[in-house]
């Protein structure tokens, strides 16, 4: 059993603590309820012939007036930068994020996850923040915590980045 | 307070007064209540009125009135909400003032303190029951009296955290930590069989969240830091799916290194509620930006349609001035040609503005290669606009002591940069005088480069001064403008790096004035 720290980071309202509830128990409501703190979660899945638990660290959202701890990220196997794909300022919010988890823990596995995927006719990202993004060699995703798209895919690109000792 | 100075006094305001939560009632000598303030629901005090007997909603102070001259203190009194609050009692003309202060958390304290000190009391019966003699004639014969004593206080001190729901541990020399005290309810209910373990307890094993605390924590501990270190709020789940809220603090008593884990619902709840409410009200705010954004889209193209047939009629109005026509159907054709023009310009102006705004203006140039000559650019505008002055008996002139072959290159786009000009000087003329002059002047201004347009005007009234540049600012007698001309001028400077403004000349009538950067070698 392989048993891993994984942190959700990113601006607030971008759908951390949804894409968290749809990942471990599949559910999703509409309503935005903020997250204090720290909110912890655990899910145990298979992958390959390996058992993973899985403990799911889901910062508060970043703002002007409230900064993530980056020192929450101590022990981390893994986290996923998550941007709101309709509201643009949220991916410069996350690219600041990851400057200072990096000055902070140094480089360990992530994915940017450009939530909100459903939400088509409001979508903010054009193709040249993902090519740029691509271009720094940053892997991203895109998904939905309301329909569940590509939400399993995002965790295990996480999880295959990172080293199973 | 006339010895503390205003900073002491502000401070014991909001940290040793206002989280008392104070609340006041002035009642007469007759005992009916004068008036009233603070935070009274806090006490369950929602229903009294200036007027009513104070005695029947505040039983409390039944019989107080009238009363003398001496300040009365009633400590810790239970109020209608449950709440414990001391009551100050001062004069007041043909009265009495009456303050009260929330002590209910020390009221908890002293209640336990106070069951504390009975269960002493009859443990000290008992013993002396039991062997015949007291327990302090062995206590003081007893060499482990004093670690008795601490041992009594650290017992103490975990029964109050226990009251407040709060778990408190002691790191032992292993690294491990042990319980003190007894384990609150909800955490036995949550997790039995740590709660049973009492020593040897790894708490970052049961808590992901303070495996990474007590990181932090060892230094604190080492350190030997004083106050607390806290970790901020966390939250997990129960086996039953409701969602909890923790909170992990490091301190040093003495020797003793602690750990305590509150369960501070309440805070957790307020504090959940406060940035739920600002985050909720940021959102609201982005998303009617956005429909502001996209009504200004609609708004753009139905002006752009807007001006399409225009270009046609105004083409077609000239075409018909090369026909004969009645002297009548001249004037008719020069009314049509000079409103259409107008309509056209207003038209332009709003499309520059939405442009402006829509971020277009994002292109320009900061290179010496590529930026524009701010001489070259007011020489085309003067003489675009020489004929209309002339019209109105107004002469419009460069500054003779404009040296043209000098460098007037500034940061910025030259059309947008004619654009500004052109608003300043159409602007001038429209307030300027017949007979009168208007001119435009450049100025070397250090690292910038001062472009003036001076009329010989009424000058700008005072009362439109303050918002000339806004969006739809408009002077007096500007029946039919769209008031943005001014506003594209500064959003546009502004936008390169400049600013813009307007001043009263000394000879008579204004100077509007833009300063630019000059463009830099990278």
């Amino acid at each position: 059993m392989i048993q891993k720290k994984i942190c959700m980071v990113g601006a607030f309202a971008v759908g951390k603590t949804s894409l968290v509830a749809r990942f471990v128990e599949s559910i999703f409501s509409e309503k935005y309820h903020t997250t204090v703190g720290v909110k912890i979660s655990k899910k145990a899945l298979h992958v390959g012939d390996q058992e993973w638990h899985l403990i799911l660290w889901d910062l508060a959202g970043e703002d002007e007036f409230l900064q993530i701890r980056t020192s929450y990220l101590r022990g981390s196997a893994g986290y996923l930068l998550v941007v709101d794909g309709t509201r643009r300022a949220t991916l410069d919010t996350a690219v600041s994020i990851q400057q200072r988890i990096v000055d902070t823990v140094g480089d360990i596995p992530f994915v940017v996850l450009f939530n909100k995927s459903d939400l088509t006719n409001e979508w903010e990202i054009a193709n040249d923040a993902f090519e740029e993004l691509s271009h720094k060699g940053w892997p991203w995703l895109k998904a939905s915590a309301k329909t569940g798209a590509g939400v399993d895919e995002a965790f295990l690109t996480l999880i295959a980045k990172m080293p199973e000792g | 307070m006339p010895d503390l100075p205003a900073p002491v006094q502000a401070y014991v305001y909001k940290y040793l007064l206002a989280p008392r939560t104070p609340a006041y009632l002035l009642v007469r000598q007759d005992g009916r209540l004068d008036a009233c303030g603070g935070d009274l629901a806090m006490y369950g005090m929602t229903d009294v009125q200036p007027g009513s007997a104070i005695a029947q909603q505040v039983p409390v102070l039944a019989g107080l009135f009238p009363c003398d001259s001496t300040p009365l203190y009633i400590p810790c009194i239970e109020t209608a909400s449950g709440l414990f609050a001391d009551f100050h009692i001062f004069p007041a003309d043909g009265g009495a003032w009456v303050l009260l202060l929330d002590v209910t958390v020390d009221a908890a304290q002293r209640r336990l303190l106070q069951q504390k000190a009975n269960e002493m009391v009859l443990l000290q019966e008992h013993y002396t029951t039991i062997f015949g003699r007291p327990l302090e004639q062995d206590v003081a014969h007893n060499p482990v009296r004093s670690v008795r004593g601490t041992m009594m206080t650290a017992s103490l001190l975990a029964q109050t955290f226990a009251a407040l729901d709060t778990v408190v541990m002691e790191r032992m020399a292993d690294g491990t930590f042990r319980f003190l005290g007894t384990v609150p309810a909800w955490f036995t209910r949550l997790y039995p069989e740590v709660a049973a373990q009492q020593e040897g307890l790894r708490p970052g094993d049961v808590f992901s969240f303070l495996e990474n605390f007590l990181i932090d924590a060892e230094q604190f501990w080492q350190a030997q830091s004083p106050g607390q270190l806290k970790s901020g709020p966390w939250s997990e789940m129960e086996p039953a799916g409701r969602e909890y809220a923790l909170e992990a603090s490091a301190m040093c008593l003495g020797p003793h290194q602690m750990l305590c884990i509150a369960f501070p619902k309440i805070e957790f709840a307020e504090q959940q509620s406060i940035v739920q409410k600002a985050r909720e009200e940021r959102l609201e705010h982005i998303q009617l930006h956005k429909e502001i954004q996209k009504k200004d889209v609609l708004l753009h193209c139905i002006v752009h349609d807007l001006g399409g047939p225009l270009a046609s009629i105004i083409s077609s109005l000239a075409f018909l001035e090369e026909e004969e026509l009645t002297p009548d159907g001249k004037e008719f054709l020069d009314i049509s040609l000079r409103q259409a023009s107008r309509q056209q310009q207003l038209i332009r102006q709003i499309l520059d503005v939405f442009a402006a705004e829509m971020g277009a203006i994002e292109s320009f140039a900061r290179d010496p290669a590529h930026a524009p000559d701010a001489a070259r650019c007011a020489q085309e505008v003067v003489k675009a606009l020489s004929p209309a002055g002339a019209a109105q008996d107004i002469k419009l002139q460069m500054a003779s002591n404009v040296d043209l072959a000098a460098d007037w290159q500034v940061i910025g786009e030259q059309s947008r940069l004619e654009r500004v000009i052109f608003n300043l000087v159409e602007n001038a003329l429209r307030h300027s005088p017949s007979g009168s002059l208007v001119t435009v002047a450049l100025e070397q201004a250090g690292a910038d480069v001062l472009v003036a347009v001076d009329d010989q005007g009424a000058g700008v009234a005072p009362d439109v001064l303050g918002t000339l540049f806004e969006k739809f600012s408009q002077g007096k007698g500007q029946q039919g403008k769209a008031g943005l001309g001014l506003y594209f001028c500064r959003i546009t400077v502004e936008h390169w790096g400049g600013a813009i403004g307007c001043t009263p000349r000394a000879a008579g009538g204004t100077r509007f004035w833009f300063r630019l950067p000059r463009p830099t070698l990278h």
